[in-house]
């Protein structure tokens, strides 16, 4: 099979980039083992979790950052566009590169975001909170929210929180196998007269309050729906906050992403992995055999690495080393074994900078060159700590991006001298 | 890699992160909530499987085997296969039932012979009542219909002499469906590969391909079916032919399941196993074949990808396929279960979820509003003409019927 371009990994970088190349024309695949980490979506896309003064001073405290090969100018570039990609594809985001707000998290903490998805609850500042009258809504049954600790993180910012659980005959059938009462399930029920009942209920609760916050299991398969809840619970402005996964926002932007890139014109490959590469005489990277097509090659101009880090398999801990598993690319990490963790979890822990080494173009090094066909993006990259700094989606977008455009410009170019 | 070979189980079930990202793809789940669910009914109970091999679950009979858990999980756990094999370990004894609609290669020439009779009882509503009541198989879901003659004998009689002379050989896997029920397929494959220079040979002794003995947990049986469809695979290969199924789940079943369920060591010859469009695409792209269409060709059609082929990964190949042919309006289907999942939605304790599961697909059919859906696979199609009467069809019949094989033969100077 022979295309333009093909993309390593169906996240969200495997995504953004093939929708940016598909959208330019290019005959674009995704092979995709599995679904991504997009399924515990917090409903924000972080850029840093510290505010804009420290992203500016990156590159004198965080010299090997992914951010500092991008370059803040594109930064700022790629954040406006991924919104207006997300929209396209049918999500609204709010918020932009200028002015960070603060998201909630599932246990009622405030982190700052750039962009979050407009049905989740944000907050200008932490001030804002002061007097605010706020209804926390659980669903009985469901055990993956949790409004007490959501009350008294926001209490002690200053907000009068009340706390109220709702049933709904629809989720007791849910109910019988209590283990599965997860988002996606409530979610499923989530229309019709069940929205409508429950959104009579917790209007009636919602006397004196000017703010409600639900779980969020709204639209798995229709985008309107949490819109159309709120305009049905007047008067107060409702809002959600993030469940344990599996995230129904993140399902769906899942969802919606992949439609968008094959409504392009890309191919979409899932459930199956990519097992060895063959090259050309060149050194160039020809093509690759997946388990699935086995001897029949997925051949193409450039590919592009966007498998993730650890839980996407982009990287893998063997009781020896880290390696990335298809290509062998160099790895930066600890030699140590005992240095790949931080003794407190909740600590920095090294492994979360491990990943691949890659030029100023996003080329990884394989045995110290540049592998000229192949970039890398996304959370497969070495040098950030997706957790500590509230990097994860600034990195894997803002470097998909990058390596689109490289891949672009570099066919631009291509074209031209053939011509 | 050492380190994981010894701590890999065989199905790899420790490789469960817990992310309950299968859960969300599960259409069992999804209209019953008996089912626990594929990471619960898989990697989680089978912990405990592994301690007290006696610890069954009631709830395994409602897993579909649409493998759709193992397309979503992202650390590659055979989530499927686990389930397969507990539900086939946990049951005692089987129904009558079971052995029936799983079939048997020594009763189809039998059934051929009394086809017309066969089908027109089957038809009856006090028969339909019976089989329901005695042996729960729902009155609701019309019995498949039973070939005259079977496809194997067609092929023996009327096809086998026109294979001399070709310069190149497939071995064709017809199936039971194929051979028993719809030998028309069969007879579209060969003349598509007669037309584009290929000649088609059959096993000497093709067995089911245990697709359903395995889903009614009868491992043993499909053990036996299994180890001699593999070694005449084998003599195939040998003699330098690939064996080409039009049915994805047998091709799905003799690649995957041999192994990872019946624990047949199937790696030599697992990847000369492929399915027609797979096979006819390959050629036409590497331009060692050419297609012909009529010219005055037209229809539009709604692709549905199949279960198993999303499995295989292969739904590609046949989109591609379908693709050259001029006229032809594809719309693709968003990939869902159609409920079936063989002869799961004729056994009555299912059927009613099999159409809960089944209707979201009919509601996006409709909403095309076409009158022709085509699918790779043959209990899809069952259920779409069932549930909403409108024809459904393989990709190589619609490709035996755009072809123009006069011109493609001419193009491939066949002989």
């Amino acid at each position: 099979m022979r295309y333009e371009a093909i993309i390593i990994g169906g996240g969200l970088g495997g995504l953004v980039s093939g929708i940016r190349l598909a959208q330019a024309g290019r005959r674009v695949a995704i092979i995709s083992a599995g679904k991504s980490a997009l399924h515990f979506c917090s409903g924000s896309l972080e850029l840093w979790s510290k505010w804009r003064e420290e992203l500016l001073g990156l590159s004198e405290s965080h010299p090997s950052h992914p951010y500092n090969i991008v370059g803040l100018e594109r930064l700022e570039r790629y954040t406006k566009e991924v919104k207006e990609m997300f929209r396209r594809a049918g999500m609204s985001l709010v918020g932009d590169f200028e002015k960070p707000h603060y998201r909630l998290t599932p246990i009622g903490g405030l982190k700052p975001a750039w962009l979050t998805l407009e049905e989740y609850v944000t907050f200008g500042a932490k001030s804002d909170l002061e007097g605010r009258r706020v209804l926390i809504v659980g669903l009985e049954g469901y055990l993956d929210f949790y409004p007490e600790f959501i009350a008294s993180g926001l209490g002690r910012l200053g907000a009068e929180c009340r706390v109220e659980k709702v049933s709904l005959p629809e989720l007791e059938r849910l109910r019988e196998s209590a283990a599965e009462m997860r988002a996606v399930g409530i979610a499923r029920q989530m229309q019709g007269e069940a929205l409508e009942r429950l959104a009579e209920k917790v209007s009636g609760l919602a006397e004196g309050c000017d703010l409600v916050l639900l779980p969020a299991v709204f639209g798995l398969a229709d985008e309107e729906c949490f819109r159309r809840f709120a305009r049905m619970m007047k008067p107060a402005e409702v809002r959600v906050a993030p469940t344990v996964s599996a995230s129904v926002p993140g399902v769906r932007a899942q969802r919606l992403l992949s439609e968008e890139f094959v409504r392009l014109g890309g191919q979409l490959i899932q459930g199956d992995r990519v097992v060895s590469y063959q090259l050309d005489r060149s050194g160039r990277i020809e093509s690759l055999s997946t388990i699935n097509h086995a001897d029949i090659l997925f051949r193409a101009d450039d590919f592009i690495l966007a498998t993730g880090s650890f839980f996407g398999r982009g990287l893998v801990a063997t009781s020896e080393n880290i390696v990335e598993p298809i290509f062998g690319l160099d790895v930066v990490a600890a030699e140590a074994r005992e240095e790949w963790c931080g003794e407190k979890i909740l600590g920095e822990q090294p492994f979360q900078r491990f990943g691949v080494r890659v030029d100023g173009r996003l080329h990884p090094l394989k045995g110290g060159r540049p592998v000229e066909n192949l970039y890398a993006v996304g959370s497969v990259l070495a040098g950030a700590d997706a957790v500590k700094e509230g990097c994860g989606a600034g990195v894997v977008i803002s470097t998909a991006l990058m390596a689109a455009d490289e891949i672009l410009e570099q066919n631009g170019k291509r074209k031209e001298e053939s011509l | 890699m050492k380190y994981h070979k010894r701590v890999s189980s065989e199905n790899n079930f420790e490789q469960c992160i817990k992310c309950t990202i299968c859960t969300v793809y599960c259409p069992m789940l999804e209209v019953n909530p008996l089912y626990p669910g594929p990471k619960q009914a898989g990697p989680d109970a089978e912990r405990y499987r592994l301690k007290d091999p006696q610890i069954c679950d009631e709830a395994l009979k409602y897993c579909l085997n649409c493998k759709r858990c193992e397309v979503s999980c992202p650390s590659g756990v055979r989530i499927g296969d686990i389930i397969a094999i507990a539900k086939a370990k946990s049951r005692h004894g089987h129904s009558v039932r079971d052995r029936l609609l799983s079939g048997s290669d020594s009763m189809d020439g039998v059934v051929a012979s009394v086809a017309p009779a066969l089908n027109s009882l089957l038809e009856k509503k006090s028969v339909r009542r019976f089989m329901d009541r005695c042996l729960a198989i729902d009155e609701r879901r019309p019995m498949p219909k039973y070939a005259s003659e079977r496809f194997s004998s067609w092929f023996r009689k009327s096809a086998q002499r026109e294979q001399e002379g070709f310069g190149k050989y497939v071995t064709y896997f017809h199936g039971s469906y194929v051979n028993c029920n719809y030998p028309e397929l069969g007879k579209e494959f060969v003349r598509i590969l007669n037309a584009v220079g290929y000649g088609v040979r059959l096993m000497d002794d093709e067995r089911y391909c245990g697709i359903a003995k395995i889903s009614s947990g009868l491992l043993r049986q499909a053990e036996r079916d299994a180890e001699r469809n593999v070694e005449a695979i084998r003599k195939e290969v040998a003699e330098g032919r690939r064996v080409i199924a039009t049915s994805p789940s047998c091709a799905l079943v003799m690649r995957e399941e041999y192994q990872h369920i019946l624990g047949i060591d199937n790696s030599d010859v697992k990847n000369y196993i492929s399915l027609s469009t797979r096979f006819l695409y390959r050629l036409w792209e590497r331009g060692e074949i050419k297609l012909a269409f009529k010219e005055d060709y037209h229809r539009k059609v709604a692709y549905h990808s199949a279960c198993h082929m999303e499995k295989l990964g292969w739904v590609l190949y046949s989109t591609a396929l379908l693709r050259l042919v001029p006229g032809l309006e594809l719309v693709m289907l968003p990939s869902q279960c159609c409920g079936m999942a063989g002869f799961y939605g004729y056994k009555k304790e299912n059927y009613d979820f099999s159409q809960a599961i089944g209707e979201k697909l009919f509601e996006r059919i409709r909403q095309t509003g076409v009158d022709t859906v085509v699918t790779d696979c043959e209990t899809c199609k069952w259920q779409i003409e069932m549930s909403m009467g409108l024809e459904v069809m393989n990709p190589i019949t619609l490709l035996a019927e755009a072809i123009d094989f006069e011109k493609t033969r001419d193009l491939n100077q066949n002989k």
